[in-house]
């Protein structure tokens, strides 16, 4: 009896440890419609070693979650200034980044072919990759003002486009036009990339040859031009010295492009064929409202990036509302996805809310990711279909 | 019989003691800073680059390249958690609290201080009312925090990285990371302009004027301003933008500091440069980080080298500051028998000058990076980059071991713990 007392004493003395440290791995990813979990990060922001296991990885205010077309998820680890691959085995190893900074030693080095190692490549502040049909991974290097390619055979990493940060015309070399925080990169299928140039509030164009253009703003931030050219439209993101990140981009497969518009409160659909920008949700007025009705009756606030679902549903970060919301685009209704409330199986022992989700991705197998960015950790939703 | 019986006593009490080792390992051990007189020890900081939630003690606190520690007029030690974009205090109870930043990263809005986000705040200093003003060094602005209120206000630039405004309200005059903010007796508030290459002071009034330094731009000899930066101006800010920035040279020694020329770094990838100090007959030092020297502005502004040859390296110690090699210093400090003090950033230790103008190290292994030496000399341990350097009346020494994410101290000798 005396023994069991002491042994049963001891379990709760360790539970309890374990318990009071928060370390310990309650939550379990499965694929049971409606479960939630945590893929990775730990919910501290930090950082400490590669090779650790994804749920023993700290991030710190992780900004999105990319898939590559081999199935390969890729972090961006936004406030620790890294691009970081997960391998096969689960474990996070940095493949861009060297804390903060811009580009290597000496910067003219990073312009010539094939590159430089990833690792003696300094980021400041990643918010977007993309994965081009080249094969090559580009990302947004938002507070450096500059586009990079990455080649993921090698690792090595180029200069492909930007200088100093401003708008100084379409009529530059790609490698010395300007661009003002590059927010979000998108891909139509001819193979041209669209550039949400945040600060200089436009959406650029370039084309695989290298061209650059403007297609949509004309560089004044606010809001007009529904029902007329994209050209001619405002848009308007978040600008000053500080801004947040800010606004987002979705090719759908027919090479229409959907642009999260930030301070707008609005997305905003642009169809280049009919050459006409409209909006598809959102009042305008920032706020939470609209569930179950028509999406542009319904109130978002700092949507920060878009997806096309599994289920051709637009989904979006709505990032100051704490949330994923999706938009069916043939019925016009908006709807909650994900906001952490509610039943289910889940995160046991751990928050369930979201702190300003900044990014969402889904894997092949539709699983949906959140960046919860302000949490530093990324949770996976098991979607009932 | 006994024996089993003993036997599974035994069993019981190297569970008990294994359970005990890993509640204590996965907690992260003491909380309590071990340090004896003479001795370096750490006080906060676990090492791991992080941002730790509130109510813990600064031992089991990460940090994340932190900057600097400050004291306050109410006696609290702060502490300048950069790469959080935060300030936080450490209380009688050894916790950290966070005093001043928000979630994230950002700029403002003006009001409650927790409400109040910065963007790499690197120094701080108190006014004669007891507020702290700030360099809030990537907002390319000057705030002021009143700790009576718990609001905070801009006090200096627009936000803008930029040069302008000499001879008119501070607040409407553009910075370009400034970098260091120290006050004179009369209340005078100068700021390290670090990008601008110049020192700047705001008077009583809140007029501000070029103090010392000169922005040159390009092969123009004349002062940067809006006008010849017109074209460049079109690209937006200044920000980063290398064609335009203004020049970095050395140059002035024994002459007006307002015609000297100093070196810090500029441009995306510049890193903090440029501590100040202010010693009690009003001569004000500053680090010419790029130039590998800590330089002296005396009361009739004129400017002369008082620590670093201006060759890049750790030799010297025993012999003149002025013949000694410092690299990249950054922080400053002042300590209560006269001492100056050298964050020596590159060379991963601190320097110390004596009144005799004799050089020597006071904590760090000069030219060697890394983290050992808790609990021994302190010129046997190693340090990583440390950016901050601190004095308190008692003569212990502060250290931001910003790259070890730690802060250390050098308790002086005859100190007890405190």
């Amino acid at each position: 009896m005396k023994k069991r007392f002491v042994i049963g004493i001891l379990v709760l003395f360790v539970l309890a440890a374990f318990v009071a440290c928060g370390e310990a791995s309650t939550t379990k990813c499965t694929d049971e419609p409606g479960n939630s979990c945590i893929w990775a990060g730990i919910g501290v922001a930090g950082l400490n070693d590669d090779a650790l296991d994804k749920t023993e990885t700290r991030f710190y205010w992780p900004i999105d979650v990319e898939f590559a077309p081999d199935g390969t998820p890729w972090i961006l680890d936004w406030n620790n200034h890294l691009i970081r691959k997960v391998n096969p085995d689960g474990t996070v190893e940095t493949i861009v980044g060297d804390f903060v900074g811009d580009g290597p030693d000496d910067v003219a080095d990073e312009r010539l072919e094939p590159g430089l190692p990833g690792k003696t490549i300094r980021l400041n502040h990643p918010s977007d990759m993309v994965f081009g049909s080249d094969g090559y991974i580009y990302i947004a290097a938002w507070h450096n003002h500059k586009l990079r390619r990455l080649d993921p055979e090698t690792g090595l990493v180029k200069l492909i486009a930007g200088s100093t940060p401003g708008y100084g015309g379409d009529d530059a070399s790609l490698e010395d036009t300007h661009f003002n925080q590059p927010k979000s990169l998108a891909f139509d299928a001819e193979g041209n990339m669209y550039v949400l140039d945040q600060r200089n509030q436009r959406v650029r164009m370039i084309t695989s040859s290298g061209e650059v253009s403007t297609v949509v703003g004309t560089g004044e931030a606010g809001f007009s031009g529904d029902g007329g050219s994209p050209s001619r439209a405002l848009l308007n993101f978040e600008a000053g010295p500080n801004p947040n990140p800010s606004g987002a981009l979705a090719m759908d497969s027919n090479g229409v492009l959907y642009i999260a518009d930030g301070l707008n409160y609005r997305i905003r659909r642009v169809d280049f064929d009919r050459n006409v920008i409209e909006t598809v949700a959102g009042t305008g007025t920032n706020g939470f409202s609209g569930d179950g009705g028509l999406a542009l009756r319904a109130q978002i606030s700092g949507v920060s990036d878009l997806e096309f679902g599994p289920d051709g549903r637009l989904y979006l970060a709505d990032t100051a509302n704490n949330c994923v919301r999706a938009i069916d685009l043939e019925t016009g209704l908006i709807s909650m996805v994900w906001d952490g409330k509610g039943e289910g199986p889940g995160l046991k022992g751990r928050p369930r809310f979201l702190n300003k989700p900044w990014g969402i991705a889904f894997d092949n197998s539709g699983h949906l990711y959140i960046a919860d960015t302000f949490n530093s950790r990324i949770l996976r939703i098991t979607l009932a279909s | 019989m006994v024996m089993p019986k003993l036997g599974i006593r035994f069993l019981v009490l190297a569970i008990a003691v294994a359970a005990i080792g890993i509640f204590v390992a996965a907690c992260g051990g003491s909380s309590v800073p071990d340090c004896n007189p003479g001795e370096i020890c750490t006080i906060a900081g676990t090492g791991i680059a992080g941002r730790a939630p509130e109510d813990l003690p600064a031992l089991e606190s990460d940090l994340y390249l932190p900057f600097d520690v400050e004291f306050g007029p109410d006696g609290r030690m702060y502490l300048l958690d950069w790469n959080n974009h935060r300030i936080r205090a450490f209380l009688p109870d050894g916790k950290l609290e966070t005093v001043a930043g928000a979630e994230g990263l950002g700029d403002g809005p003006e009001g409650p201080a927790l409400q109040h986000a910065f963007n790499h705040p690197t120094h701080i200093v108190f006014d004669d009312q007891g507020r702290m003003v700030i360099a809030a060094w990537h907002n390319s602005r000057i705030k002021r925090f009143d700790m009576k209120t718990g609001m905070v206000e801009d006090i200096a630039g627009t936000g803008a990285r930029f040069y302008s405004g000499d001879g008119g309200p501070a607040k409407t005059a553009e910075l370009d990371l400034p970098a260091a903010v120290v006050f004179d007796k009369a209340g005078n508030l100068y700021v390290m302009d670090q990008a601008n290459q110049v020192i700047r002071v705001i008077d009583t009034n809140g007029i501000i004027t070029r103090f010392a330094g000169q922005c040159l731009v390009g092969e123009e000899q004349g002062i940067k301003t809006a006008e010849m930066l017109g074209e460049s101006n079109k690209l937006g800010w200044n920000e980063e933008d290398k064609t335009s920035a203004c020049n970095a040279a050395f140059s002035g020694d024994g002459g007006p500091a307002l015609d000297a020329r100093m070196w810090q770094q500029v441009g995306q990838a510049a890193e903090p440069a440029g501590g100040m100090a202010v010693d009690d007959a009003g001569n004000i030092y500053f680090s010419d980080s790029g130039n590998h020297r800590i330089r002296k502005i005396d009361t009739n502004g004129i400017v002369t080298s008082v620590a670093g040859n201006g060759t890049r390296g750790y030799e010297g110690d025993g012999g003149l500051a002025i013949n000694a090699q410092l690299n990249r210093p950054n922080d400053i400090h002042i300590g209560p028998d006269g001492t100056l003090y050298i964050a020596d950033t590159y060379n991963h230790c601190v320097r110390a000058v004596g009144t005799d103008g004799v050089i020597t190290t006071a904590a760090g292994t000069c030219g060697s990076r890394g983290f050992s030496g808790d609990g021994g000399d302190p010129t046997l341990a190693l340090l990583d980059r440390p950016y901050g350097v601190c004095v308190d009346s008692a003569g212990n020494l502060y250290v931001a071991d910003t790259y070890n994410h730690r802060v250390r101290m050098v308790m002086a000798a005859g100190n007890q713990t405190s």
